[in-house]
């Protein structure tokens, strides 16, 4: 896992109520979208099977976000 | 079986500092044989959330239709909202499990793995103090 830090200026360059793709160390920010499908469709292109997607908030802050 | 250990992610806040949450990867599929995964992607492990709750984009590029899902009213901390009912095998440290999952048009991330579908399933221990969860599978897989 990256340190918290770079991890955390990735996320800070990152398109807020986006989908994001990171690199599998958490390092580099390698898609972005509208939508879980076009960053799914975007890594197909590039080929990369390791990446981890995370859903951007609208502003980032703590979260509160139970359900029920 | 010794518990997983599993650390905080960092995420930023408006201030320039950082915050930290107990945050597992998970890939979630259609309870079908040999159905396709989806990628890994983050879900916040939430003791507050009933269910396991995901965004309602997860479940259009899985093929759900939510038209045809059965609705439940929930009631969050910003109100009530529609969430749409699904089957679906969640993928989760000690194996697939198939659990009753909601999925919500509003999500501001991607996933929250709750009460019922993950917690029933682990011993769950917060160490705030120093930034990890451990995660001790209880049930039979």
């Amino acid at each position: 896992m990256a340190a918290f830090a770079t991890r955390v200026e990735v996320l800070r360059s990152a398109p807020l109520n986006a989908w994001i793709a990171l690199s599998d160390d958490e390092t580099t920010l390698i898609a972005t979208g509208a939508s879980y499908e076009e960053v799914s469709r975007k890594l197909d292109e590039l080929g990369n099977e390791d990446a981890l997607i995370l859903k951007t908030p609208l502003h980032w802050g703590p979260f509160n976000v139970s359900s029920r | 079986m010794k518990p997983l250990q599993v650390s905080y992610k960092a995420f930023p806040d408006q201030s320039g500092v950082s915050l930290f949450s107990p945050v597992l990867s998970v890939q979630v599929a259609l309870p079908a044989q040999n159905a396709p995964r989806t990628r890994k992607f983050e879900a916040i492990v939430d003791s507050g959330a009933t269910r396991c709750t995901f965004h309602a984009d997860i479940a259009r590029h899985l093929g759900i239709d939510l038209k045809t899902c059965q609705t439940e009213q929930t009631t969050g901390i910003s109100g009530a909202e529609t969430t749409y009912l699904s089957e679906l095998v969640l993928c989760i440290p000690g194996g697939p499990v198939t659990i009753t999952a909601s999925f919500k048009e509003q999500l501001p991330v991607a996933g929250l793995l709750g009460m019922n579908g993950f917690f029933e399933r682990f011993v769950v221990t917060f160490v705030g103090g120093g930034q990890y969860f451990t995660l001790q599978r209880i049930d039979k897989t």
